[in-house]
This record gives structure tokens, C-alpha cells and sequence, in this order.
């Protein structure tokens, strides 16, 4: 296989890993954005949305795509009740209150699927085999829907943000909350819905990525710190940030661990995260402002 | 600050979270009282009143007076009924308290598969010896500690089985990295660990007289294992390149390192070498990067049966038609498809054990295991059921369960194997029974080559 094939293949599966970990970042920046929270629970919202999927279709026999709409409701349905219980007693309160709120969650929610299911890990099997070969370079069908699918829900979110009024409220909460107020949008709602919105995003990610690799109750935190990594390269807050943000870390983790090593390729996220802090603190696109 | 109004619970959600939490408490109840344990068994005392009539017949002689005042002037035979009550205590002997071996293994988790056939290979064992009356006529239980494949777990686990559960020795810990961290442990706390499949040689370096009395390894190192993997890959099947995954843990970079050794003496170039955590799901970037060095093998150094299962899914999306060998679990029930479907064809590896040798009396065993289990005896299960075997033999031999007494009997303690092959403790605490070479032949599993050790 020549050169030019192989970098091509890594090419492609760091596509993949942007994609997911795109999806979690940005349901994290829009959280940040809104509501001003650091959702550390973001990972186990992930790893939940790849569990409902791995109910839907092991256990209740449902076809793969009927599983991850299911799973991606059923993540928006615990983002209704973390939001009630969780998030928005802590909203507006000190950095430590949000900082151990969402903690706990993380906690809570990967302790219960550890108690309920064990650690060890399951497979999603959704039937559909087969791989595509195209110029040399290998997709599997599995693949191949979650990088479409992934790409298209960043589309689809994007023409959100941009076109709608609601997607546009949301810009609004996250530029100016006071503000919003004399233009009649009510913070709190677009807060609830921003929260659900990333956690469904989330449940998004972790249900296309079901299939591809074994699920495991503590899946959702490696995933976090990369999706951390994006969020910080790519500036808390910007949506446009969070997808420059992960083609990086996504393409970087498959070209370093194909061309260096294996072992380093979860050590580049963190990486950027402190050249990022040295270099530009506030991210790419983020908003230089000072907290303290 | 928020308003009071915003935070405060409307009529809508009280009535949910009443609901929720009705609901969460019938569940509670219902699965507490599902796992509750069976009634204790209770010691009989068992009182027989037994009643009974003894007829006495005297037959007295003339002049011979009774206890009747009468004076007898012919032979009068009287008839004297005395009732005689015999009371028979019956105590049914309180049985002897068991004797406790402590069971440490990744029973869930990445390894979880090899925890549960291991605790099957125990219990079974155990149960059979139990049956025929137990050794010094105690029972033996199992006290079961799962550690997930996790050092530190392992050492939590191992501290309670010692000083909580107070067992005379602990079976366990099936994997490399977990034992090395509890073999301090076990040496400071004078217990004998006896563990049936980690494979280190880090392990095997400190046993016996190199250094920890207390640790004994009935099973073939990896050193030992992969020198008679690579007499069969390099000489046999003649690879002369091969590309190394393995994970980050002693196990997998002893595998790594020993094959290293090996393909230098056989003249066979290793095209790469790559460390993946333990548990790692994502091989994509790795075995992208082998499909372009096109080795004529893949060597492995990968405990899990998912992870064994992704690797060769993501080979076979990748399009690599590369063979794996080294070690790894061939037996896991995820590669079983792969096997029938012809997709891994020419893979290999050695193994410990294996349920298709005939000798001995194996096939006995297996179809004990299959009836009891409904499974196929993996190798953790077969050296579980044999460090059983030894651990009986050597509390048989040692009159008791003291610790000490255990370990001094356990020293050059000599065990017929089931397969056939007589087994003894050498100076290093150290077993050498076969290694099996396994390989996938028209879809089937085809053992090649067994091997004794020591190799030289």
C-alpha cells in the first residue's frame, strides 16, 4: 500500500475522531457559552447516549438507526432532569459551586452505570457489515454513517445558530445576558434549552461511536479531556472555534499515533492544551477577557 | 442571583419526583429482597426416647424364695416383666468450621471473561473435593474478591481477604501487573499466593529462591511460552518479518520483549513496536500504520477479549490480511465468528492450555466443565481447577491451615497434572507443564506443537 494511501487512511480515520469529538465539544462550548457552567459531566452524557444505544439494539432488538434516535432522545430526556435537579440551582452561583455540581454528576452518572451494567465492556452490533474501498483507502459501513452522520449534525447545527431565532437567541445569551432581557428573550429558557441541546449533541456522538469501539462505563472521561482540549484550543464559547478546534486534535491524535506512536496519541490532546495556555490562553477564537 | 421563583418546585414536578421516588424505592426493596441470602444452615441435635420392654423369665427352684412371700413347694416358673427405659442421645456433631482460600480475579471489567471461567475451574475443584469430604475433613470455600484488572484494586482485594476474611492462602491474581503489586503484600503478611495464569517474567524473576517464598507459579512463564511460539513462527512457518502491538503493562512488554530476543536469534526484522493502554479501543492508527510496513505476522501482547475482538475487526475493515500471532486470547468467544467465517485463517498463538488435547484425563475434564458450564474450559479456568487440586494437597500435606505450614508443605510439592504430566515446585516455586501451539487451520482451532519446558 503506498505512502500516499496510508496518509490518506490516517486522514480519514482522524476525520472520524473530529467529527465525535467535534460533537462533544461543541455541545461543551455552547453549554459554557450560555449557561457559563464547565459541564465535567459532559463525558458521561457521552458515554450514556452509546449505553441507550447499546439497550436499544442488544437488549430491545431494534434496528442501529431507530437505536441512536432513541438513544439521542433519551439523552435530552436526562438532560431535562440534570438541568431541573442539577444545573440550575448552581447557575449563577461561585466558579466552586458549578465546578463540584457538575462533578458530582459525572460522579453519579458513571457510578450508576458502573453499578448497573459492570465494567466490563459491551459490543453494539448493528448488522451492518461490510467495508468500502475507495483509492486504497478502507471505510467500514460503521464508519462511514458516523462520519456522515456526525458531519451532518454539525451542519445542521451551524444553519441553527445562523438562521433561526432560537438558534440566534442562543448567540444572544452567550454574547449578552443583561441585554437579552430588554430584547424580551428569557435566558433561562434559551438555558435549559442550550443545556439540552449540548447533552443531546453529546448522546449524539456517543451513540455513533457505539458500534465502532467497546463501550465501558468510564468511556466518557478520556473523551472529555480531548473534548476539553478542543474547547480550550478553540476558545470557551465558539461554536466556529470547537470545529477548527477538533479537525486539529482529531487528524493530530490519527497522524501521531500512525507516524510516532501509539502511546503518545492520547498525550496530544494535553499537549495542545498547555502549548494553547503558553501560547494564547483565550483560544483560537475565544474572547480575550479577564475573569478575576 | 437567581429568582426564589425560578428554583422553586411547581406543582408538575413535585408530583414527578414523589413518583420517581416511589418508584426507586419499590425497585430498591425488590432487588434487596431478591438478593437476600438463603437461611442459615442449622446444627441438629437430635433426642431419641426409645422405650423398652424387657421380658425377664426366671425359672426358680423349689425352696428358692422370690420376692413374693410365699413359699413355692413345686417348680413355679414366674414371669417378672420389667420395663426398662433406655434414653439415646443422638448429637449430631457440629461440622468442622471450612477451611477459607481467599479468590482474587478480574471478574468484571476488560478481563472479566477470564475472572469468571477462572472462578469456575475453582469452584469446580473445590465442589468435587468437597464431595468425597473435603481435606482433614473441613470443607473448602471460596471467598471471591474482584480486583477488575486493576493493581491497585488487586492490593485492596488481597488486604481484605488477609486481615478481614482471615484465609489461609489467596488463589489469584490471574494477571501480570495486579500480582507484581500484591507479591510485597503477601511476602510481609506471611500468605501463600498462588496464582495459576499471570505470566511475567518480571513475576517469575522474584519466586522461590530468587527472592518471595511465599509466591507459587504452577504455570509457564511467557518467556517460556513465547521462545516455543517463536521456534514454531520463525522455523516452522518461516516469517521473517513481524510487527509487535502490545499493551502498556508488564504483560504486554514482557511478550514484546521476549519476542524482540527471539526474532534477533532467528535473523527476523520486528517493522515496528507499539504500546496501546490496557482496555484501548481504538487500534485504527496502528494497524493503518502496519498495513503499509506489510509484516508477515502481527505479534500481539493483548489481555481482553473485546479488545482481541476490535483488533481484528478494525484489521479486517482496514483491509489487512496480515495473520496475528503471540499472545492473546485465541479462545475468546468474540473471535469464535471470525474463525467459522474463514477470516483468520493462519492466526496462532500459545497457549497454557488447551481443551482439544486428549491426553490424560482432559477429555474428562472438558465435558465436566461443558455439562456444569455450558462453555468450553478456557486455559484460566483448566489452571484454576489445577491450583485447586494443589492447594488441597498441600493443606492435606501440611495437617492444617496454618499459613506457614502451608508454605513449607507447598515447597517442592509434586502434582499429577490432568493431563497426564507429573508436576513438581522446582527451587524457584516454579511448575512446568505444557504450552500449546494453536492455530486456525479451515476454520477449525488445531493444536500443533505441545512443548515441555524447561527450554533451554
Amino acid at each position: 500500500m503506498s505512502a500516499e494511501a496510508i496518509f490518506a487512511q490516517h486522514l480519514v480515520n482522524g476525520l472520524l475522531l473530529s467529527g465525535i469529538y467535534g460533537l462533544v465539544a461543541v455541545g461543551l462550548t455552547l453549554i459554557y457559552g450560555v449557561l457559563e457552567i464547565v459541564n465535567f459531566a459532559h463525558g458521561e452524557f457521552y458515554m450514556l447516549g452509546a449505553y441507550f444505544t447499546f439497550i436499544a439494539s442488544s437488549w430491545l432488538g431494534l434496528p442501529y438507526y431507530i437505536s441512536v434516535a432513541l438513544a439521542v432522545a433519551f439523552s435530552a430526556i436526562i438532560a431535562l432532569f440534570v438541568e431541573r435537579g442539577a444545573i440550575r440551582p448552581i447557575t449563577g452561583r461561585s466558579f466552586e459551586s458549578k465546578v463540584l455540581g457538575t462533578f458530582a454528576i459525572s460522579m453519579i452518572l458513571a457510578n450508576t452505570v458502573l453499578l448497573l451494567f459492570t465494567a466490563t465492556p459491551r459490543t453494539v452490533r448493528t448488522g451492518l457489515a461490510g467495508t468500502i474501498e475507495f483509492a486504497g483507502v478502507f471505510f467500514s459501513v460503521e464508519r462511514v454513517l458516523a462520519l456522515l452522520a456526525g458531519y451532518l449534525a454539525f451542519f445542521a447545527l451551524h444553519l441553527f445558530l445562523q438562521r433561526t431565532r432560537l438558534g440566534k437567541a442562543i448567540r444572544a445569551v452567550a454574547q449578552n445576558r443583561e441585554a437579552c432581557y430588554v430584547v424580551g428573550i428569557d435566558p433561562h429558557r434559551i438555558a435549559r434549552l442550550t443545556f439540552t441541546l449540548g447533552i443531546g449533541l453529546a448522546g449524539l456522538a456517543g451513540a455513533l461511536i457505539a458500534p465502532i469501539f467497546s463501550i465501558e462505563p468510564s468511556m466518557g472521561q478520556a473523551v472529555v479531556l480531548k473534548a476539553f482540549a478542543i474547547v480550550i484550543v478553540g476558545g470557551f464559547g465558539s461554536v466556529k472555534g470547537a470545529a477548527v478546534a477538533a479537525l486539529i486534535v482529531g487528524l493530530g491524535e490519527s497522524l501521531v499515533g500512525g507516524y510516532i506512536s501509539a502511546t503518545l496519541k492520547d498525550g496530544l490532546a494535553f499537549l495542545i492544551i498547555i502549548l494553547v495556555l503558553i501560547l494564547r490562553p483565550q483560544g483560537i477564537f475565544g474572547r480575550a477577557t479577564r475573569v478575576l | 442571583m437567581l429568582s426564589k421563583r425560578y428554583l422553586a418546585i411547581t406543582k408538575v414536578e413535585a408530583t414527578l419526583l414523589i413518583l420517581v421516588i416511589i418508584l426507586a424505592a419499590v425497585a430498591g426493596v425488590g432487588f434487596w429482597q431478591a438478593a437476600t441470602v438463603a437461611p442459615p444452615t442449622t446444627t441438629v441435635t437430635m433426642v431419641e426416647t426409645k422405650t423398652m420392654t424387657q421380658t425377664v423369665t426366671t425359672t426358680l427352684a423349689p425352696g428358692e424364695a422370690a420376692t413374693v412371700t410365699k413359699t413355692i413347694t413345686q417348680p413355679v416358673t414366674v414371669t417378672v416383666t420389667e420395663t426398662k427405659v433406655l434414653t439415646t442421645t443422638v448429637t449430631v456433631a457440629k461440622p468442622l468450621p471450612p477451611i477459607k482460600i481467599g479468590f482474587t480475579a478480574p471478574m468484571t471489567g476488560a478481563g472479566a471473561f477470564y475472572g469468571q471461567q477462572a472462578y469456575w475451574g475453582a469452584q469446580m475443584a473445590f465442589d468435587e473435593i468437597n464431595a468425597k469430604g473435603g481435606v482433614l475433613g473441613r470443607q473448602l470455600t471460596l471467598i471471591v474478591e474482584d480486583h477488575r484488572g486493576a493493581p491497585a484494586e488487586a492490593v485492596s482485594a488481597v488486604e481484605k481477604l488477609i486481615n478481614i476474611d482471615q484465609v489461609c492462602l489467596i488463589i489469584g491474581t490471574f494477571f501480570s501487573s495486579p500480582t507484581l503489586a500484591v507479591m510485597p503484600i503477601v511476602e510481609k503478611a506471611g500468605v501463600v499466593l498462588i496464582d495459576p495464569v499471570a505470566s511475567s517474567p518480571l513475576i517469575y524473576n522474584q519466586t522461590g529462591a530468587r527472592g518471595n517464598k511465599w509466591v507459587f507459579k504452577p504455570n509457564p512463564s511467557d518467556t517460556l511460552m513465547v521462545k516455543a511460539l517463536a521456534k514454531f513462527i520463525f522455523d516452522v512457518k518461516g516469517y521473517r518479518s513481524i510487527s509487535l502491538i502490545a499493551e502498556d503493562t508488564d504483560f504486554g512488554r514482557g511478550v514484546v520483549n521476549t519476542l524482540e530476543v527471539e526474532a534477533a536469534k532467528y535473523g527476523v526484522k520486528v517493522l515496528s513496536k507499539d504500546f496501546v493502554e490496557r482496555g484501548a479501543t481504538d487500534f485504527t492508527a496502528v494497524l493503518t500504520k502496519i498495513k503499509g510496513l506489510k509484516p508477515d505476522a502481527i505479534g500481539l501482547g493483548i489481555t481482553g477479549t473485546a479488545q482481541i475482538e476490535l483488533i481484528v475487526k478494525q484489521s479486517k475493515e482496514l483491509g489487512i490480511r496480515v495473520p496475528l500471532s503471540g499472545r492473546y486470547d485465541m479462545f475468546a468467544p468474540e473471535l469464535k465468528p471470525f474463525i467459522e467465517a474463514g477470516e483468520a485463517e493462519g492466526f496462532n498463538t500459545v497457549t497454557p492450555y488447551s481443551p482439544l488435547y486428549e491426553g490424560g484425563r482432559n477429555p474428562d475434564f472438558v465435558k465436566a466443565f461443558r455439562a456444569r458450564t455450558g462453555q468450553e474450559p478456557h486455559w484460566n479456568a483448566f489452571l484454576a481447577y489445577e491450583a485447586a487440586y494443589i492447594v488441597a494437597k498441600a493443606i492435606e500435606k501440611a495437617g492444617s491451615d496454618d499459613r506457614s505450614a502451608i508454605r513449607s508443605a507447598m515447597e517442592g510439592l509434586e502434582y499429577e497434572s490432568v493431563t497426564g504430566l507429573k508436576l513438581k515446585f522446582d527451587q524457584n516455586n516454579q511448575m512446568f507443564p505444557y504450552c500449546y501451539i494453536i492455530e486456525v487451520k479451515d476454520r477449525k482451532l488445531v493444536v500443533q506443537v505441545i512443548e515441555t519446558a524447561p527450554l533451554k
